[in-house]
């Protein structure tokens, strides 16, 4: 087998399964703010089926225990839950970003 | 699609897989990385090892077992490791025979990075390509092969009301989520929109120059 075939083989093998894209609450109004926005996701350290996203306006946390505990049963799977436990305020983020 | 879009050059985050926090690694899996360009398009590599390494002694031996079955550079790579492993212990019964010499550094002389206690149950290995001290082995050795972009089945869904021209995928992270361990996977993106998703493949370890073997140096 050439190297190309090889390495087209191994492309192959690899599948990700998205299960649900989710859109956080951020102002959509805010075009520039958004355009800087470079979320940073966390893995939580006590609960292992959550994540928070650190982001330009605060931080949200997303549990996918909803849909985790649903993979092996029938039918359409529930979907994460979103909280929003750190909210900027709009005068920090204005200060900050000048 | 990938190769026209130039975002697709910019590497924005990596993660290792879940496995590496384990204290009992079985696979190749704790020596996956991640790596997520701009555009969304993900690549694996795998083994990575940083070069001064103190792994299991268990996940040694059960890559040996899969590797046995797998053959080839997978055989290669962890017979090469394997004979690190008997270099350093070697080496280490050379130094305890041997009374040790003054010197103005800190520890008994020994080379840095080499000699360190590690936990018990572990091994202090380094990638067979390099050498202790990190420079590149001697002699030729076969390249890790990159692996990707993944493909997405099913795809991510389009959320939100406007798609934003530079949306970027900013962040990666992979964990085990679930009680049956199942590795979870999340992107990400600028616009606030993040992908969640499973891994359900574990792809095998693959280098380039299928014809070159892997020696060892222990120097």
């Amino acid at each position: 087998m050439s190297e190309a075939d090889e390495q087209e083989k191994a492309v192959k093998d690899v599948t990700l399964m998205i299960v649900e894209s989710v859109l956080l609450p951020l102002p959509s109004g805010d075009l520039e703010a958004i355009a800087a926005n470079a979320p940073v996701l966390y893995v939580d350290p006590i609960h292992g089926d959550t994540i928070h996203v650190q982001h330009n306006f605060g931080v949200d946390s997303i549990s996918v225990q909803p849909w985790i505990c649903a993979l092996d049963e029938d039918g359409e799977l529930p979907m994460s839950d979103i909280t929003r436990i750190v909210q900027t305020s709009r005068q920090a983020y204005s200060i900050t970003h000048r | 699609m990938s190769a026209l879009d130039p975002s697709a050059l910019y590497a924005t985050s990596f993660a290792f897989s879940p496995a590496i926090h384990s204290a009992t690694p079985t696979d190749w899996s704790a020596a996956m990385v991640h790596v997520l360009c701009a555009n969304g398009d993900i690549y694996l590599m795998r083994p990575i090892l940083p070069l001064h390494a103190a792994v299991p002694v268990t996940w040694l031996q059960c890559l040996r077992v899969h590797a046995e079955r797998a053959g080839g550079q997978q055989k290669q790579w962890v017979e090469a490791v394997w004979k690190i492993v008997s270099a350093e212990d070697d080496r280490k019964k050379v130094q305890g025979s041997t009374p040790p010499r003054r010197s103005s550094g800190a520890g008994p002389g020994s080379p840095r990075g080499a000699g360190a206690e590690t936990p018990s149950g572990t091994v202090k290995i380094h990638p067979p390509h390099l050498t202790s001290s990190g420079g590149p082995a001697p002699g030729q050795r076969p390249s890790l092969a990159r692996q990707g972009p993944v493909k997405y089945d099913p795809v991510p869904q389009e959320v939100g009301e406007a798609e934003l021209d530079e949306d970027v995928a900013c962040d990666l992270i992979i964990a085990q989520a679930g009680e049956e361990g199942e590795t979870m996977v999340a992107i990400a993106w600028s616009g606030g929109k993040v992908d969640l998703g499973l891994v359900v493949d574990q792809p095998k370890p693959r280098w380039v120059n299928p014809r070159v073997s892997f020696g060892v140096a222990c120097v």
